[in-house]
């Protein structure tokens, strides 16, 4: 390998890809390196949601709305099809108690420029025929849309790989390298690696890379628990979330703690993806790095899918698989230099909305590699 | 009953009767007359340069096989008008061996494309490299091609069968090609987790119990690594396939 890079990026997952691709249309020298694949941590393990009406009004929604007009022109400006779907979305509310609660965020997000509805069941049902008709109703935004998080991953590597930057799997970044205060590379298990930039992009794992500087992020894993569907035909035409699943982010002091489905975080999210499978998603446990599906997990994500939409009790469930969102504890991202670490920069800790924020956070953060 | 009489092809029985011992064919190339009924039918006897098939006098014998004598010249494979003489050879390379067999069908191979190779009946046995396609003269008009296959099935394959492009499905269910799989691999993904990842191979209704292997087996021929050494996906719940209903389970809380 070349030793000298402008842009070393640690991390080849959504984020990784994205900043790798942005700073090399900004025409820097890139060298991507990631342990794994691409998309091997939890970009591989994850939901498609680029939903607006989950985030906070404020600079995470701001983000989001910047990030979703980028994905309108994501798939042809990388020349890759990352099975984007302008589909809308619901978050579904079960009771009248949580509908007050989406017109508590609705109000905020119109503010904020994001127009949200909130429909009784029967208006609901109209365009999402498969919604339990005993729910309260949902609240419906046109913004929200769909995108696969693998091809997205792949679709950045290779469209950065088409402007000259290296994307290395298999290579483990052991340390960073620091001179005079300065972090200036990278120490892997195949040599040294020098840079003016270094990039952290290795999700619920960065933190590890900074404890030898004394620094401590706050990034944990929240694991996720996701069901898979056989194929099927066309049958649902929005991306759905419930409201348990943005209590579960924001008010988890309002979760019952003798309900398991609360407990174990359940919040629904469930989207067809472009050959059919549905994803049924999803727990919000901390359980360190364990990447395991439990039972306890699986079954309370099918419990609650039933409740939402009955009529998916007769699909054939053929896979589980579980991921690792990098909590942080006010639910942003960590992004931009660090301080007292010049020559780092952090794109790390985008929890549940690292698939939404990817082409933003790749552009600002191209933005101070300067 | 099975045999050349009722199928048209070799039984087992009736192919394994005519192999040469595996040590003739480790020390270079070698005929395999494959020729099992007795009809009379001679030219085999004259095509050989150095007097390794006789069939003698009486014409509705069967040839027999000089092991000393054949050189593995190939010369007889043109002239049997029943295209029952085939060449091994497995002298050339410690896995793979080299089956060589006249194709009257177009369009032809070319050299270093994969096919399937097939068995006397036509069905897969392995995929296979075309090491050569001869249409000299001395060939009358029927192609003679030469085949790479993994030494164990070398008396196995004696035919072929072209791969068009995007149409072999390694993993049916989720319909990824062979060449879309060699295409990942080429790209840098080196395990079956990687190719999934790029493919989408494996993650349908089968859960890679069917393409898993012939993954693992696409990416060692493309590496040169042994397929025991491709990393494993990762299984999870469920292995067979279940209703959402069955996994929700009775009641809706504990
Ligand atoms: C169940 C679930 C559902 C989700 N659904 C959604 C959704 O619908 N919408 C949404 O917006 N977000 C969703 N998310 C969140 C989203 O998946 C994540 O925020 C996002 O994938 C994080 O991407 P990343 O690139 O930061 O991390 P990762 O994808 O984990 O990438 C980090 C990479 O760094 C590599 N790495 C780590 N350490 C090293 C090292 N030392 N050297 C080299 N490489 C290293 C790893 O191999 C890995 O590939 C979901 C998450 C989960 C778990
Ligand atoms: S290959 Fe040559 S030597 Fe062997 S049998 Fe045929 S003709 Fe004879
Ligand atoms: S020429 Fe062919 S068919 Fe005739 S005897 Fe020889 S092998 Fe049999």
């Amino acid at each position: 390998m070349s030793n000298k890079a402008e842009v070393i990026v640690i991390g080849g997952g959504v984020i990784g890809t994205s900043v790798a691709y942005y700073a090399a249309k900004a025409g820097k020298r890139v060298v991507l390196l990631d342990r794994g694949d691409i998309a091997a941590g939890t970009s591989g393990a994850c939901d498609g949601f680029i939903i607006m009406q989950s985030k906070n009004p404020g600079p995470h929604l701001d983000l989001a709305m910047q990030s979703a007009a980028l994905y309108r022109t994501l798939a042809a400006e990388l020349d890759y099809d990352i099975e984007y779907m302008p589909c809308g979305g619901m978050i579904v509310a079960e009771s009248e108690k949580q509908a007050q609660l989406l017109q508590g965020l609705i109000a905020k997000q119109k503010q904020a420029g994001l127009q949200v509805e909130l429909l009784p069941i029967a208006q609901a049902r109209q365009s999402e025929p498969l919604l339990a008709a005993d729910l309260w109703g949902a609240a419906y935004c046109a913004n929200d849309a769909q995108v696969n998080p693998i091809r997205l991953a792949q679709g950045f590597a290779q469209a950065a790989r088409r402007l000259g930057a290296q994307i290395r799997p298999g290579v483990e970044v052991q340390a960073l390298l620091e001179e005079n205060g300065r972090v200036c590379g990278v120490k892997t298990g195949q040599g040294e690696l020098r840079a003016d930039y270094v990039v952290n992009a290795t999700g619920v794992w960065a933190p590890t890379l900074l404890s030898p500087f004394g620094i401590e992020l706050p990034i944990k894993p929240r694991r996720g628990q996701i069901l898979v569907t056989e194929p099927l035909p066309p049958m649902l035409n929005h991306v759905l979330l419930c409201a348990c699943y943005l209590i579960a982010k924001y008010h988890p002091e309002e979760l019952d703690p003798t309900d398991r489905q609360h407990r174990l975080g359940v919040g629904l999210a469930v989207e067809q993806t472009a050959h059919g499978s549905l994803l049924i998603g999803s727990t919000r446990e901390f359980a360190g790095f364990d990447r395991k599906t439990t039972l306890a997990g699986i079954e309370a994500v099918a419990q609650h899918a039933r409740r939402i939409l009955p009529a998916l009790a007769k699909v054939n469930i053929i896979r589980t698989f579980a991921g690792l969102r990098p909590h942080t504890p006010d639910g942003l991202p960590i992004l931009g230099p660090v301080e007292g670490l010049p020559g780092l920069i952090m794109a790390a800790g985008h929890e549940g909305d690292g698939i939404a924020l990817a082409p933003i956070t790749g552009q600002k953060v191209a933005e101070y590699l300067k | 009953m099975e045999g050349v009489k009722l199928t048209g092809a070799l039984s087992a029985a009736e192919a394994a009767s005519v192999f040469p011992p595996n040590e003739r064919a480790e020390r270079g190339p070698v005929a395999v007359i494959e020729c099992v009924q007795q009809i009379p039918c001679n030219p085999c006897e004259k095509a050989c340069p150095f007097g390794a098939i006789e069939v003698g006098p009486d014409i509705t014998n069967l040839p027999r096989l000089d092991l000393d004598k054949c050189q593995g010249c190939g010369l007889c494979l043109s002239k049997c008008p029943g295209l029952a003489i085939f060449l091994v050879d497995a002298s050339k390379s410690a896995t793979e061996a080299l089956v060589m067999f006249p194709y009257e069908y177009l369009p032809l191979p070319a050299a270093d494309e994969i096919v399937d190779g097939v068995d006397r009946t036509g069905r897969f046995v392995t995929k296979a490299r075309v090491v050569k396609v001869d249409t000299g003269a001395q060939r009358e008009g029927t192609a003679i091609v030469t085949l790479a296959v993994p030494k164990q099935y070398m008396h196995d394959v004696r035919s072929m069968r072209l791969v068009a492009p995007g149409e072999v499905f390694l993993c049916r269910c989720c319909e990824v090609s062979e060449t879309e799989v060699r295409q990942a691999v080429r790209e840098g993904a080196k395990t079956v987790v990687a190719v999934k990842m790029r493919t989408r191979a494996g993650m349908g209704l089968c859960q890679g119990r069917t393409c898993r292997r012939l993954i693992s087996r696409v990416i060692a021929e493309e590496t040169g690594q042994s397929p025991a050494d491709i990393l494993p996906p990762t299984s999870r719940a469920p292995v067979r396939t279940l209703s959402l209903e069955a996994l929700a389970g009775g009641d809706d809380n504990e």
